[in-house]
């Protein structure tokens, strides 16, 4: 072999490129601490890293989501709970009525009631965030009302009260999470929580004591509260366990995230290190090889 | 014989040794000149004299000064040059495009992508709230900003690379001068009997850079002269050299032609390959695809908003939530900017109703481009550009092994070596001395002959 100054000036440069490229590319992940900077670091790479980020970012959208619908729920609990208490304190009232001690005044009977009645509205028009609880999806108006000519006195509002709120927690479920107007207090045609209570108040003021098929009616109506009020605590679970799996995936993803793209700071310290080495030593052989020529010794 | 023919050899073999250290010099001061060509002085002995059966030799003279250079190597490097500048450029280039794209990072259209359609979903938690319906507004503003910005930036780099081309043609317009100039002058040099090794070396570095643009067909003739066709089209000779031009088609592709637009030059390597490439093939392609994304939102979004219901009073219906979309500009619609009630979020009017954001939610997951999401089809791009952007760095790189080997070569065969010179140096010189000694000794013959008288 033929060795010339410029073979050996090309290769020391060209191994002294290829030390500065590979320290360059250390040194980037380094700073970025990302092994994954552009694309074409790693096609495959990115395209699981696109994917990846997209599904962090719809868990946190579905965990938003979740956390919203809490609040939402619990005021729809603490509504029934209202409610159901109303319905209790009319049921001790009608037991009291045609207990033979207390028999008397009708008409205190009548106002108890009444209380009683003007809270549960009050509880059935329950607005939270701008929003009827029992409405629907009409939160235009409040969904029920008195239009004092009887009968039936107490009436609907709003034409519709069934319509579910549904809310999406992953990406094919979407759970509905309000209790309907309709669902809990059924049509209002006369036949319904108010306007019957609405009737016994008026037969106690004329003096007649309420019939045992109208306490039953109330009672089937507690019964009916008590069950949406499991329905809802079920929703409530359900949006707590979503929560918890919510959380579980996005740690997963989190950590399929950092494999795909973290850099192994140790490792890489150690190239740079070791690529630093091989670079004085570059430098310091080249200094001691390059300068030489027979020139000298003459 | 005379004592006479001792002066001849000495003189001859001074003048030998002298141009031999010329030569020499030369190589040493050429020895950083990476275009360079050692020079080897090829001594030979002057034609002897016969006399009474006896051949006396006459001496030394230089038979040739011969230029050091596989002509096979340098065909290769060219070729390879051409290589690699082809595979070089188009990294270049499509490492622009992929920044363009900012992946992987929340400023891409990935994620904004993603943002956009959870932004419904989030709006449906909540369907009357004003602060959801801006957030719904910004996310698709964001959204189109960097669809048109990527659009914008690909265009960007097209009108660049149609006057970068431009500029190559007019630089292998003028290494073709040269090269023809060149081609003269080493014929009338040759005609008149002597090396044109310089000027060679010179054609060769010239050839060399032409080589990187454009992929070349280099002929040797007889006379030293060197015929050159660049993609199929003669390019220039001792005789002639021909004029390029670039010019754009009615269907919006860059050709480079002759002069008079009588051939079109078929490359297959070189940067102006690579930005022909790019600028008829590559970002079309990328711009389509961005089109089709682009076109996938707009219409799937505006065909699902269309059936919901507003949230004013009274109710509207049939609103198309972006006015229009074209070549990678999607506007939002100027009204529900204005008014973000105008987002129709509910499918029957409730204001509390949210099942028209479901759907429109809904669409991320739908397989709405060729029987994949949005979403895919995107990070399918993203992959398509980084595979190609890999591809093409990785062919650079092991072209530049290659040519880093051939350089190797032509550095070992061609480049010189100062050591090497050097002992010529002493070696020339010690003739020299020995030369003028002889002389010396010439001299004291005749004065002995004459003192002796």
């Amino acid at each position: 072999m033929r060795v010339t100054d410029r073979l050996l000036q090309n290769s020391y440069l060209y191994n002294l490129n290829t030390n500065k490229t590979a320290m360059t590319k250390t040194q980037e992940q380094l700073t970025t601490q990302s092994k994954i900077n552009r694309p074409s670091d790693s096609p495959l790479g990115t395209n699981r890293l696109l994917r990846l980020n997209s599904e962090m970012q719809d868990i946190a959208t579905y965990l938003d989501n979740v956390t919203n619908s809490f609040a939402n729920v619990d005021a729809t609990i603490n509504a029934m709970d209202g409610i159901q208490t109303q319905l209790q304190s009319v049921l001790v009232d009608l037991t009291s009525i045609n207990n033979a001690t207390i028999e008397g005044d009708l008409n205190s009977f009548a106002d108890q009631l009444q209380v009683s009645l003007d809270s549960i509205m009050e509880f059935a028009n329950t607005k939270f965030n701008g929003k009827y609880l029992f409405g629907g999806t009409d939160h235009s108006q409040k969904p029920y009302g008195n239009n004092g000519t009887p009968p039936p006195e107490y009436v609907q509002n709003t034409t519709d009260t069934s319509g579910e709120q549904k809310v999406k927690i992953s990406s094919n479920i979407s759970q509905k999470t309000n209790i309907t107007g309709d669902e809990l207090f059924g049509t209002i045609d006369g036949t319904d929580m108010f306007n019957k209570i609405d009737t016994i108040i008026t037969n106690l003021r004329a003096g007649v004591k309420p019939t045992a098929t109208e306490v039953k009616e109330i009672e089937d109506f507690s019964a009916k509260v008590l069950n949406k009020l499991s329905a809802a605590g079920n929703i409530k679970n359900r949006l707590t366990d979503t929560e918890e799996l919510l959380k579980t995936q996005q740690l997963n993803v989190e950590e399929l995230i950092s494999k795909e793209k973290d850099v192994d700071m140790a490792r890489a310290i150690v190239d740079y290190e070791n690529q630093q080495f091989n670079l004085d030593l570059t430098y310091k052989v080249s200094s001691m090889i390059l300068p030489k020529s027979l020139l000298d010794y003459l | 014989m005379s004592i006479n023919k001792l002066f001849d050899i000495s003189r001859r073999s001074l003048l030998t040794y002298q141009a031999a250290l010329n030569a020499t010099s030369n190589n040493i001061s050429n020895a950083s000149n990476p275009d360079y060509s050692r020079q080897r002085v090829i001594l030979g002995a002057e034609r002897p004299e016969y006399t009474a059966n006896l051949s006396f030799g006459s001496g030394v003279k230089i038979e040739d000064i011969r230029r050091v250079r596989d002509t096979i190597i340098d065909t290769q490097i060219w070729s390879f040059n051409s290589k690699e500048s082809f595979a070089g450029k188009q990294a270049s280039t499509l490492s622009k495009l992929e920044a363009l794209l900012s992946e992987p990072s929340e400023l891409g259209l990935s994620n904004l992508t993603a943002q956009f359609f959870n932004s419904w979903d989030k709006l449906a938690v909540d369907p009357s709230s004003t602060a959801l319906r801006n957030n719904v507004l910004n996310t698709a503003q964001n959204l189109s900003g960097k669809l048109e910005n990527v659009y914008e930036g690909y265009t960007q780099v097209k009108d660049d690379l149609k006057l970068e081309t431009a500029q190559t043609v007019e630089s292998i317009n003028s290494y073709l001068q040269q090269i023809h100039t060149l081609n003269k002058e080493i014929y009338a040099v040759k005609a008149g009997g002597n090396t044109p090794n310089d000027l060679l070396d010179q054609r060769g570095a010239i050839i060399n850079e032409l080589s990187s643009l454009a992929n070349l067909n280099v002929t040797y003739n007889q006379d030293d002269t060197v015929s050159i066709s660049i993609g199929g089209v003669y390019a220039v000779d001792r005789l002639h050299s021909q004029t390029f031009r670039v010019e754009e088609d009615s269907k919006g592709k860059l050709n480079v032609m002759t002069e008079d637009g009588g051939s079109k030059m078929a490359l297959n390597s070189g940067e102006l390959s690579a930005n022909l490439t790019i600028y008829n093939k590559v970002i079309p392609e990328y711009q389509q695809k961005l089109n089709t994304i682009g076109q996938a939102i707009y219409d799937s979004v505006n065909s699902v908003h269309a059936t919901g219901q507003t949230n004013t009073t009274p109710t509207q219906t049939g609103i198309n939530f972006f006015s229009s979309f074209s070549n990678g500009v999607l506007v939002v619609n100027e009204n529900i900017i204005d008014d973000p009630n105008l987002i129709a979020a509910s499918a029957n009017g409730d204001d509390g109703n949210n099942e028209t954001a479901l759907q429109i939610a809904a669409l991320q997951e739908a397989l709405l481009i060729n029987g994949d999401t949005i979403s895919n089809t995107y990070s399918n791009f993203v992959n398509q550009i980084a595979n190609d952007l890999q591809t093409h760095n990785q062919n650079t790189e092991s072209y530049q092994l290659v040519l880093n080997q051939l350089d190797m070569q032509v550095a070992e065969a061609s480049g010189v070596s100062v050591d090497e010179e050097m002992v010529n140096v002493l070696k020339f010189q010690r003739s020299y001395d020995a030369a003028a000694k002889l002389i010396k000794v010439a001299d004291e013959m005749f004065e002995t002959l004459l003192n002796s008288f």
